[in-house]
């Protein structure tokens, strides 16, 4: 798609009219909406998917796995489930910004990691992320609405960045990754130590 | 008429009222952390130079560094905006002294061994963000002001290193030599102006 192809769906996505999902037949469609909002218009969330994005696409597996994929829709369904089940509302700040830290390092990094490893960052993440998206509704419809709009938001978004970043190769673009994620983790101790303070 | 031309014009007549309506939330969060290393020339002059000795040391310092600067500073803002005990007078030498060793190194082409360089730029990077973390506002959109502080300043690096791609030509040494001195006379200008 061209520019003006992709300037004319975003004029006519905001040209859209809000009212219309009033006659939707599903009850709670606008909520899947919210959900999916919920995830770009969140920047820590946007901050740990990118950098997440970055590392996959850039320096931890070799291809793009859908059973690696799995395992982060796993943690994040996990993670939301406790957040309905458990009634786990709110997770601090400080923590989520400490796991971005931890991913802007090891893309800084880039070091030869056992096996394990990737999953591992893939199903914390996923938690994370699941557990501080908080639908904050009560009813099951609506709440379930909700929590598929936030999980196709953040696979959106995942998908998107891993795409972009397996564009980037080359000896030049694996050492501007390097520099994008040091910026990312000391975007995530500063912000985590600012959290811890207040 | 040349399009960058008017782009430039356009820049000087935005009207600079329309700042007050950014000066807290994100936008002025993000607006404070892009300034905040830029405004202050003690800070901006270090990390030039720490772009330009990079490249005068060559690879991997020239990719290490901008790597392990932001980190380290991060460290120190953390100490900062924790409310650390250590005096800002000592902080402020420390920045002082930063752009002087740094422009010195320039000034000599000194080729240090790596961990000589990464130690060096490590203990100013944590004196610069300690200075940072120290005086972030309170009003600010932390994340955001994070986000410009940390692209402000690892602009600036990459800035020096394309500063320091002048070596190239074939007066480019003496020029990225005396930008060394420059830059080693403003950090004793800052000195003196502590002490």
């Amino acid at each position: 798609m061209n520019i003006a192809g992709i300037l004319l769906l975003i004029g006519l996505s905001v040209a859209t009219p809000l009212r219309v999902f009033a006659y939707t037949a599903t009850l709670g469609v606008d909520n899947f909406f919210n959900g999916f909002l919920s995830t770009f218009s969140t920047p820590m969330h946007v901050l740990l998917i990118g950098a997440l994005g970055l590392w996959y696409g850039h320096a931890a597996v070799p291809r793009l796995s859908y059973r690696m994929m799995g395992v982060f829709t796993g943690g994040l369904v996990v993670g939301l489930s406790g957040v309905s089940a458990l009634a786990i509302r709110v997770m601090p700040e400080y923590v989520l910004m400490m796991w971005v830290c931890v991913v802007g390092v090891l893309i800084a990094w880039s070091p030869r990691l056992p096996v394990w490893v990737s999953p591992g960052v893939l199903f914390i993440s996923g938690l994370c992320i699941g557990i501080d998206s908080s639908p904050g509704y009560v009813t099951f419809g609506t709440t379930v609405m909700a929590v598929l709009g936030i999980i196709a938001g953040v696979h959106v978004l995942l998908f998107d960045t891993v795409f972009y970043s397996r564009l980037l190769v080359g000896h030049r673009a694996h050492i501007a990754v390097r520099i994008i994620g040091s910026w990312i983790a000391a975007i995530g101790i500063m912000v985590c130590a600012y959290s811890i303070r207040q | 008429m040349n399009p960058f031309f008017f782009f430039v014009l356009a820049l000087f007549i935005v009207p600079l009222s329309v700042s007050a309506h950014a000066s807290s939330g994100t936008d002025g969060g993000l607006l404070s952390g892009i300034l905040h290393p830029i405004m202050g020339v003690d800070h901006a002059v270090a990390m030039l130079a720490v772009g330009v000795w990079g490249v005068f040391l060559g690879r991997p310092a020239v990719f290490l560094l901008p790597v392990l600067f932001p980190l380290v500073m991060a460290i120190g803002g953390a100490f900062g905006s924790g409310g650390g005990a250590i005096p800002s007078i000592v902080i402020e030498m420390g920045i002082a002294l930063s752009a002087i060793i740094f422009g010195l190194m320039i000034l000599l082409a000194s080729k240090t061994k790596l961990t000589t360089a990464a130690l060096l730029v490590s203990v100013f990077a944590l004196c610069h963000g300690y200075a940072h973390g120290s005086e972030i506002p309170d009003a600010a959109h932390p994340l955001m002001y994070a986000i410009g502080f940390v692209a402000a300043t690892g602009t600036l690096h990459l800035i020096g290193i394309f500063l320091g791609t002048i070596l190239n030509w074939s007066t480019g040494r003496l020029g990225l030599r005396i930008t060394g001195c420059i830059i080693m006379l403003i950090g004793v200008r800052f000195l003196l102006d502590i002490t």
